[in-house]
């Protein structure tokens, strides 16, 4: 017996976002069908500020279970209105075969999109998930995009949805700087081949706009609820864990999206309900406390994927997806994506591992 | 830049790490997160409709310089009043560095006790954390131990027992199959110098012992709690989770130990009250529910050893130490320990990785 370890250098050009997309839509169906293969992330923090991010779960439409662990060392700046990291490990993805339980493979490293190459921290998935959500929720006839951030999640999330909605034409772009978004509009339209045009507020971004996306770092509201139209779709990435509040690292919850989006929302979505509950995710978890919504109106990505769950019903409902976090459903798919293409083209190191009846026979006193 | 990463494999994890050093490192690990909770999470468990489990244990313990995730599948056979497995795969724990973020080992395998060897699943952590409890809970005049179980577990037990409480010099051990317990009795009196009794029922296990330690793959209650003699200190070591009833899997969640125990317990341990909620292992979580104890008046082992839960406080307490499940402190603790000494001794592959920040960037 023995299983496929791959290093980082050896899964960066692999996995395209439409794949990546159809691999996450799987993992959420998984999730749906079958609870108890998926769990929340679940955060542990060292008192030196080192996080390890464990995503335990399966998709068995994939035929695999494992988890997924990611170490950063995070450092909180401007007071807490901004996080930013003194290290970033390579996340380490452990696959099994979901029917055998054998060790398929470890992947060590991130998968990054094949045409973006690797950009921010988890772009690739967190990118792929928000896709899910722009499949079932964005209008058919989007045109028009508001896009909150210029960094490598800003390009993964708005790839993911050109992806979906290839009828997509402009883009008003916002971040502080204005040298990067520049530099964003300049960079992508080209690679992208579409118009973007870098805007001087948030507010120039997101007026009248089909589609926003927040692809930002911030830990404190981008927006006023009030600004939104009927018919636009709004997709957070932001989901914020509690425990960096009972760590120390934060005063309070990490928000993104404010409650007045949360009530005037026709539909809301977000990835795993569980994790609104289990991490007290501000963007939700704040709004359910204070009564605005019920945490089971909240639809899941797996409802949708799954068609049991509508995600739009006409042109004039505003939609929200809270892609709240990542967990094994994306974490895992998109590994095994990797593991699958990565093997196909005989890369990696096969590593052997004694049967455990010779351990036991030549170990046991 | 290139950076190391110690890749052990099973065989290479054997015959490093004490009971002795285990017991000391989770307790420590366990004091530590009750100190800093953030550092510390319930065990979390994944099925899939195939009947694959992975069991997930992240945690760290900051004082080791460790933190990390520990990852265990196995298979198992469905229902039945015992729990056996189709499938146990190696387990593997991630160890990184707590303070910088970075990977030191990925260690695929068992650490098994030094002297032990390889035996049951996750023996010398879960017999290690038996182990603080057996520190602090036992009578301090304890010499009669009655074992339930003749495996893996019930060797490592045994040895955390007599590690924290050497006055024990009479063991009692009984297992569903006579052979296996003369066989046990037979090897682990010689092994450990004292003397071992096979014996025929379950009364006879716990009848004028001092402790007594359940180490089987039960999934139904050993014994009665009215059997149950004042001054006695219990371990049982099935936690189980809900997860498994949810899936279909069983009937009912596993037992080990009754009703009764808890409601006559003096003092009841956990090993992190957050699992009772999460995990709801029976033993616990149905007395909960029945109303014959409260949540709030279970401790858990970070606080053994406290001011705020010091232990026994007289001779005819009876004690009860649920050795609910293992947690991520008390792996990567091992873990880490495992990963030191194997260094020190040269084993292991040294795998290369490119820093995160020098791989290709944006293209």
């Amino acid at each position: 017996m023995g299983f496929l370890l791959l290093r980082p250098e050896e899964i960066q050009d692999l996995v395209d976002m439409g794949e990546a997309i159809e691999a996450v839509e799987k993992g959420y169906i998984s999730g749906h069908r079958y609870p108890v293969i998926n769990a929340p992330r679940r955060r542990v923090h060292s008192p030196a500020g080192v996080r390890i991010s464990n995503f335990p779960g399966g998709v068995d439409e994939m035929g695999v279970i494992g988890a997924a662990t990611r170490a950063d060392h995070v450092v909180q700046l401007d007071e807490g209105r901004n996080q930013e990291y003194a290290y970033r490990e390579h996340p380490i993805h452990v696959l099994n075969d979901s029917n055998t339980g054998e060790l398929l493979s470890i992947v060590v490293g991130e998968p990054v999109e094949k045409t973006l190459g690797y950009t921010s921290l988890v772009a690739l998935r967190t990118a792929a998930t928000s896709g899910v959500g722009f499949k079932y929720m964005v209008r058919e006839n989007a045109e028009t995009v508001g896009l909150l951030g210029s960094a490598g999640q800003a390009a993964n999330q708005l790839l993911a949805l050109l992806s979906v909605r290839p009828g997509i034409k402009r883009v008003k772009l916002f971040s502080r700087s204005k040298d990067n978004r520049s530099w964003f509009a300049r960079k992508y339209a080209q690679k992208f081949d579409i118009e973007i045009e870098p805007v001087n507020s948030i507010e120039q971004a997101i007026v009248g706009v089909d589609v926003i996306i927040c692809a930002t770092n911030t830990n404190v509201v981008l927006f006023d609820g009030d600004l939104l139209v009927p018919g636009q779709h709004v997709t957070g990435i932001i989901g914020g864990n509690m425990q960096l509040v009972q760590g120390g690292f934060l005063k309070a919850a990490r928000r993104e999206i404010d409650d007045r989006t949360v009530e005037r929302a026709d539909i809301v979505a977000t990835n795993l309900r569980e994790s609104v509950m289990s991490e007290k995710q501000g963007d939700l978890y704040e709004p359910i406390e204070r009564g605005i919504i019920k945490l089971e109106d909240i639809i899941e990505l797996g409802a949708l994927a799954t068609g049991e769950a509508i995600g739009r019903n006409n042109d004039e409902e505003i939609t929200y997806h809270k892609n709240n976090n990542g967990t094994a459903a994306s974490e895992i798919a998109v590994a095994m994506l990797v593991y699958e293409k990565a093997k196909a083209a005989g890369r990696g190191t096969m590593i052997d591992l004694i049967d455990p009846a010779v351990l036991q026979e030549e170990f046991a006193q | 830049m290139t950076r190391r990463v110690l890749l052990l494999r099973p065989q290479e994890l054997q015959g490093l790490v004490t009971m002795k050093e285990a017991i000391d490192i989770v307790e420590q690990g366990y004091r530590e997160a009750w100190q800093y909770p953030a550092i510390s999470a319930p065990r979390r468990r994944v099925h899939s409709p195939g009947g694959v489990r992975v069991s997930n244990f992240p945690g760290g313990v900051h004082g080791l310089g460790v933190i990390g995730t520990g990852e265990r599948p196995d298979k198992l056979n469905k229902g039945g009043e015992n729990q056996t497995k189709e499938f146990r795969g190696y387990p593997v724990h991630l160890v990184h560095d707590s303070n910088t973020g970075q990977l030191l080992s990925i260690m695929i395998g068992e650490v098994d006790e030094k002297t032990l060897g390889f035996t049951s699943v996750m023996a010398l952590r879960t017999a290690a954390t038996s182990g603080i409890g057996f520190r602090h809970l036992p009578r301090q005049d304890v010499k009669v131990a009655g074992l339930f179980g003749s495996a893996g577990q019930a060797a490592n037990q045994l040895l955390a027992l007599l590690t924290e409480r050497r006055s024990i010099n009479k063991v009692k051990v009984y297992s569903r199959d006579p052979d296996n317990r003369r066989n046990f009795a037979e090897k682990y009196s010689k092994r450990f110098n004292v003397e071992i009794v096979p014996v025929y029922t379950p009364e006879e296990v716990i009848k004028g012992s001092d402790v007594v330690h359940c180490a089987t793959n039960t999934s139904v209650p050993l014994f009665n709690g009215d059997l149950l003699e004042p001054g006695q200190h219990v371990t049982g070591m099935i936690g189980s989770n809900v997860q498994l009833v949810k899936s279909g899997y069983r009937s009912s969640r596993r037992r080990e130990i009754d009703d009764r125990t808890a409601e006559r317990a003096d003092l009841i341990v956990c090993n992190l009250r957050e699992t009772i909620l999460t995990e709801e292992p029976g033993d616990l979580y149905e007395p909960i529910e029945k109303g014959l104890i409260n949540f709030e008046d279970i401790f858990e082992l970070g606080e053994l050893g406290t001011d705020l839960c010091p232990g026994r406080t007289g001779d005819e307490q009876i004690t009860y130490h649920k050795n609910t499940n293992g947690n991520g402190v008390a792996d990567l603790g091992i873990a880490m320990r495992a990963y030191e000494l194997a260094k020190e001794d040269g084993r292991g592959t040294w795998l290369e990785f490119a820093e995160p920040e020098d791989l290709p960037q944006a293209i």
